[in-house]
């Protein structure tokens, strides 16, 4: 087994807490966008059982 | 040099544009007035985005001339003015609120700052808004460029948004009006929270080119004024077809609310509920009397209910599939990571994922309002109700933090309004009506689309009763 030196040992702790720092600044935002696409799956199954006419067709046009 | 006091700041239009006329200042003191003030003030309240004192100056000695020869233009001449930072202004920065775009420089005027010009209304600055008008969502107050939108009533309370800089900049004088926008709630909301006279005009109305686009079916450009006559004074000047905006409905406004109907004759639609147990407990008082006011003009009150819809699911649905397909750019480089708000940012990604079928059955569905809005106002000529059951929060305050005075979830009575409105193109009227824990609260009248002058009556004859749109708060 290879001796660290100080040297190497200061710099690997470093990258261990660089890549650690990285992991939470990036979970926070990886648990919204988990939560936004859940939101959007369920908007997706509730507006698919909402009973609507073959009929109507999307507005497209805001006129009186 | 004329001193300008509080009066002067405080002024309606109307006003504004008399003593201009009588020469008690000139316009070029008036702008350079205003001009400090906003440089002054703005930053207290996080509201400017960027001074454009230079071109003002030279605008306002062009009017000057005018004047001197009696060249009157109409009641816009010389009135200085702010508009939300997501206009195009030749020239000039145009951030939309957001890091990523901090450095936008358009060559070209949005055409409603055009119509400004034409009416020789005196542009003094952008003011600042949530970052992209808050299309993916947002959590904190502070999700803009310029920081969070003070509020001039409690500067730890939030001015509302996406139109934030508007809210506080009118609320606390540092410009006679402003212009703002609304996709969904972005005029209502810094109106109702800083006690702002504040119009959403029908969809179309008012060109939205040059305008950013967050969802090019619900975008709107309208007027946060001093009173309800200020609003329609604006919305004539700025409204109008425009070949260059492809929702554009082609047509001019002309403000006349005297000509619409007797007050007698009009039919207002409400629910007792929105003003009672709906609203915050401390904003009850103010609603009930906002309502007796409304009563005592001789319109006809009748209860009456939207029908039960899923406005919001069909809302969001729309605004976030629009509003990721506009951003796709910007979120594929990643430079949406760059936003200041967590919550928006994964709400610009996952808009992304919707399936079109999902955002064709919102559209769908949304038919299905529209045609119950042309039924509801078969029945009645406006609707009345809260514009917001609530006041301003506190800007550390999470937006959905579950804390927040909410509605409870029966009955439903109208707190759909805004949603409904804003999916159907309607107006909407915002009438500051009172104070709650000495914040403001405001009540909206809204109608079928291109019947501003109707809601416009209704205000006009609410102020003259009322002094709730003439209050300052302590600036």
């Amino acid at each position: 087994m290879k001796k660290l030196t100080r040297r190497e040992l200061a710099a690997g702790l470093a990258a261990v807490s660089v890549a650690q720092a990285q992991r939470k600044t990036n979970a926070e935002p990886l648990d919204d966008l988990e939560r936004a696409l859940k939101g959007v799956r369920d908007t997706g199954e509730r507006l698919s059982d909402f009973d609507i006419p073959l009929s109507t067709e999307p507005a497209f046009q805001f006129r009186a | 040099m004329p001193e300008f006091t509080e009066d002067i700041f405080f002024a309606t239009i109307g006003e504004l544009s008399a003593k201009l006329r009588a020469r008690e200042f000139s316009c070029v003191e008036l702008t350079r007035a205003f001009c400090d003030r906003l440089e002054k003030l703005g930053p207290r309240y996080n509201a400017l985005a960027l001074s454009l004192r230079e071109d003002a100056m030279r605008q306002a000695r062009k009017v000057d001339d005018d004047l001197r020869r009696k060249r009157f233009r109409g009641p816009l001449q010389g009135i200085p003015c702010g508009a939300k930072d997501l206009l195009a202004v030749a020239g000039s920065v145009t951030t939309w609120g957001a890091r990523p775009f901090a450095a936008q420089v358009f060559d070209y005027n949005a055409t409603v700052v055009n119509r400004l010009q034409r009416a020789r209304a005196i542009l003094i600055g952008k003011l600042s808004m949530v970052e992209l008008a808050g299309g993916g969502g947002y959590r904190y107050a502070s999700a803009s460029l310029q920081g969070p939108g003070l509020n001039p009533w409690d500067r730890t309370r939030w001015s509302g948004g996406s139109s934030s800089g508007s809210g506080s900049a009118v609320a606390a004088a540092l410009v006679p009006f402003a212009i703002g926008s609304e996709t969904w709630g972005s005029i209502v909301t810094p109106c109702a929270y800083c006690g702002v006279t504040g119009l959403r005009p029908t969809y179309g109305y008012v060109s939205r080119y040059g305008a950013m686009a967050l969802s090019w079916t619900m975008d709107k450009l309208g007027p946060m004024c001093r009173s309800a006559e200020d609003c329609g004074l604006v919305l004539q000047a700025i409204a109008g077809g425009d070949s260059n905006d492809p929702g554009s409905a082609g047509r001019g406004f002309y403000y006349a609310p005297q000509y619409v109907k007797k007050l007698s004759d009009i039919r207002v639609g409400y629910a007792p509920e929105d003003f009672e147990e709906l609203a915050y407990p401390a904003a009850r008082p103010a609603f009930a009397k906002a309502l007796e006011v409304v009563r005592g003009l001789g319109v006809q009150l009748k209860e009456i209910r939207l029908p039960e819809l899923p406005y919001s699911m069909v809302a969001g649905t729309v605004v976030g599939t629009e509003g990721s397909a506009i951003f796709e750019p910007l979120i594929r480089d990643g430079r949406v990571d760059q936003l200041e708000d967590r919550k928006q940012i994964a709400g610009l990604k996952a808009g992304l994922e919707v399936k079109a079928s999902s955002y064709l059955k919102a559209m769908r569905v949304r038919r299905r309002m529209q045609d119950e809005a042309r039924r509801l106002f078969g029945e009645v000529d406006a609707m009345l109700a809260p514009s917001l059951f609530g006041i301003a929060s506190k800007i550390t305050q999470a937006l959905d933090d579950p804390s927040q005075p909410r509605p409870k979830p029966k009955p439903r009575g109208n707190r759909d309004l805004n949603t409904m409105g804003n999916l159907a193109g309607l107006p909407e009227l915002i009438l500051p009506c009172g104070f709650a824990e000495g914040m403001p609260v405001a009540v909206s009248l809204v109608t079928r689309p291109f019947n501003e002058n109707l809601i416009l009556q209704i205000g006009n004859q609410f102020q003259n009763v009322t002094e709730f749109h003439r209050q300052r708060p302590k600036v």
